[in-house]
């Protein structure tokens, strides 16, 4: 199945194109956590993660179509 | 003491005298300092039921035990007085240089009461406090005020002064150091405009003591040493873009507030977020004292419409005054933002009560006579010229002036004011942020984030991650994160920094980190619980004050655009905040009655019987 990824940030270097946006071909019943090796993040890095815009976790499934947000740790003041 | 400087400077405003007492140590052991101390002497000495521009209404500015020791954005002082614009207490807080300078002219804080009867400005050099006459003064902007001030007392010295706004008592205006800080909330700049204060410049090199000096700088070293070791790898994002970075999250998250609070999602973010902001702006970071973040941006824009040089703007500032006004030119949000820190104003609640303009306008509630101009969604120059008008009370800038909820209430719709306790809120949106609404209808201050603010465990996963949506099991983190926040202003820190390395790794949040700071600093010899006990108290104290000035459970509230109108766009399309159902659980949490009010046995426990004078 395939998903869409966006990354924010610095996190963008580790899109194939540097662009931040790219598609992600995942085996069907897939986790964010099975997408994030794939993507090679770093296991340490503390980043924040949205499927289709709703809050997901390492176990969080993912379905052909869904859109994955991961941006790096920030706060706002 | 340790830690403490042992003395608080008086200052009678309307006989001109200076006086110093010493500091309680049973207070400072209770209340800490910064906020904690400022609500105890704002109890003591102040009476809630007081107009807050009366002279009979305290000011007190005070820093905490760590401000200015070393400990990592030990940087802050809190204003502490009743907000003309809420009538409820308020605390609003800056770092900078002005904080730890003030604090090392011996004092931990003042106290000023009374009314001057013309433009003062109090001069604190070393120990010494004097009040000198600030006619010249009446009518600069903030940034020609400390210009002058420098000039005229010492280059060296420290500002932090009202604009003209200040001195026209905008409800919200706000007090401006070291030129670009602001202690920007619920017009603490007003109060001090109708004392005819304008300014207080400091002198000090007195060093603050420590207790324990190796004890402190071994636990920095380690604190400092595991801060860097976490941005090894990669630079903090709040380094990187400043607090302007958040816009792609709440974008992300659906909960950007847009178009007056309507919805939360906004086509043109992508202009106005972080990373446009230094691509375009950015000349260079900014760093308050001891901070190893330095999320602070000077900008510079070079536009002819526009231009102009300055700090920020801050997150905050892009919610209230671009995707809330569907404004997506960045350079005029950055020129709004300067105008108001030289003019002396608070940008949250300017932007969105521009924002509230533009919706009573677009439903025919408000004319465009009365505006004096067309007001459409999107209007870059109406934000800026607005702005100015609003500083000098000029035209329908002196309706501005009021704040959005008497400006709606003026035109019958006060359901379009984006507040709670007439206060602005920050750019979170609590239909997708459900502990982020219960956090404002319970902030003391009104609409607020900074004082427990749940961003950090909804959208940042800060110490873990919750659900945003879900309501259930809220009302005890938003408690937890409440207490900290009040530890944290009280000590003199930043929530930017104790959030993430001072406090527990889980959603108890409990203050370790801090806990080690004070008691190497002061001696103290706090346990835990004692200090978690100190939050408590503060918060509940400040709860005592809202009761005795009239507020009930009506207050501790969202308008119903929030709770009672589904999402229209995002992810959290179709939901509302869940409010009523948070506060129940709310107030158990708390030991409160239904009603908001701090039971016996919780005042009892904190030892907060007998608070107001008379």
């Amino acid at each position: 199945m395939r998903i869409h990824v966006t990354l924010y940030s610095d996190l963008k270097s580790f899109a194939p194109d540097g662009s931040g946006r790219f598609a992600l071909n995942l085996p069907t019943g897939a986790t964010l956590q099975d997408a994030l090796i794939l993507i090679a993040l770093p296991e340490k890095r503390a980043i924040t993660t949205l499927i289709n815009g709703k809050r997901a976790f390492p176990e969080s499934l993912l379905k052909a179509g869904d859109t994955l947000v991961l941006f790096p740790e920030i706060c706002g003041g | 003491m340790y830690g403490w400087m042992g003395k608080i400077l008086r200052v009678d405003l309307t006989s001109g005298v200076c006086t110093t007492e010493d500091m309680d140590p049973d207070a400072a052991r209770n209340y800490i300092g910064g906020r904690g101390l400022g609500i105890y002497l704002l109890c003591r000495e102040g009476d809630p039921k007081t107009d807050p521009l009366a002279p009979e209404n305290p000011m007190i500015m005070a820093t905490g035990p760590l401000t200015g020791t070393g400990a990592p954005t030990g940087a802050r002082y809190m204003v502490m007085t009743k907000s003309p614009l809420t009538g409820a207490v308020t605390c609003s807080n800056s770092g900078g240089m002005f904080p730890t300078i003030f604090k090392k002219t011996g004092f931990d804080a003042v106290v000023f009461t009374g009314k001057a009867t013309s433009p003062v400005y109090l001069w604190i050099d070393q120990g010494e406090a004097k009040l000198r006459d600030a006619s010249h003064l009446w009518g600069k902007n903030t940034h020609d005020t400390t210009d002058l001030l420098l000039l005229e007392t010492d280059e060296k010295a420290r500002v932090a002064c009202i604009g003209p706004a200040g001195e026209k008592q905008v409800l919200f205006a706000s007090i401006m150091n070291d030129k670009h800080r602001a202690a920007g909330r619920s017009g603490v700049g007003a109060v001090m405009g109708s004392k005819n204060l304008k300014a207080v410049v400091v002198r000090g090199k007195e060093r603050i003591a420590l207790a324990d000096q190796d004890r402190f700088k071994a636990f920095n070293k380690t604190i400092l040493d595991t801060f860097k070791e976490g941005i090894k790898e990669a630079p903090l994002g709040l380094t990187v873009n400043g607090t302007a970075g958040v816009v792609m999250a709440t974008q992300n998250f659906g909960v950007l507030p847009t178009k007056n609070w309507q919805q939360g999602t906004f086509d043109g973010w992508e202009k106005i977020h972080g990373e446009e902001l230094t691509r375009k702006y950015l000349k260079k970071n900014s760093s308050c004292f001891s901070c190893p973040i330095g999320c602070g941006r000077l900008t510079r824009v070079d536009d002819p419409k526009y231009g102009g040089e300055g700090e920020g703007p801050e997150y905050e500032t892009l919610y209230a005054m671009g995707s809330n006004c569907m404004i997506d030119n960045l350079a005029a949000i950055v020129k709004a933002n300067y105008l108001c820190n030289e003019l002396g104003m608070d940008t949250i609640t300017m932007g969105a009560t521009i924002a509230c303009a533009m919706e009573l306008v677009d439903k025919g509630y408000l004319s465009e006579e009365a505006v004096g101009r067309p007001l459409n969604w999107g209007d870059a120059d109406a934000l800026v010229e607005l702005t100015q008008m609003t500083g000098m009370r000029e035209g329908f800038g002196d309706q501005l002036a009021q704040g959005s909820y008497r400006l709606a209430d003026s035109c019958g719709h006060p359901e379009l004011a984006p507040v709670s306790k007439k206060q602005e809120f920050p750019g979170y949106e609590p239909r997708g942020s459900q502990a982020m609404g219960l956090a404002y209808a319970t902030s003391p201050i009104g609409g607020s984030h900074m004082r427990g603010d749940p961003a950090y465990f909804e959208l940042f996963a800060v110490p873990k991650a919750m659900d945003p949506h879900v309501w259930e099991g809220k009302a005890k983190v938003t408690k937890a994160f409440q207490d900290l926040s009040a530890i944290i202003d009280s000590a003199g820190l930043c929530i930017f920094f104790a959030v993430r390395n001072l406090a527990a790794k889980d959603l108890g949040v409990a203050p370790t980190g801090i806990l080690e700071y004070l008691n190497a600093a002061t001696g103290t010899d706090y346990t835990l619980e004692e200090l978690m006990a100190a939050g408590e108290r503060i918060i509940n104290m400040e709860r005592l004050f809202l009761a005795q000035a009239g507020f009930t459970r009506k207050d501790d509230s969202l308008p119903d655009r929030l709770t009672q109108t589904p999402a229209p766009t995002g992810p959290a399309k179709g939901m509302v905040c869940h409010l009523d159902e948070m506060l129940e659980e709310y107030y158990e949490a708390q030991g409160w009655t239904k009603d908001g009010i701090p039971e016996k046995a919780v005042i009892e426990k904190l030892g907060l019987n007998n608070l107001f004078k008379g």
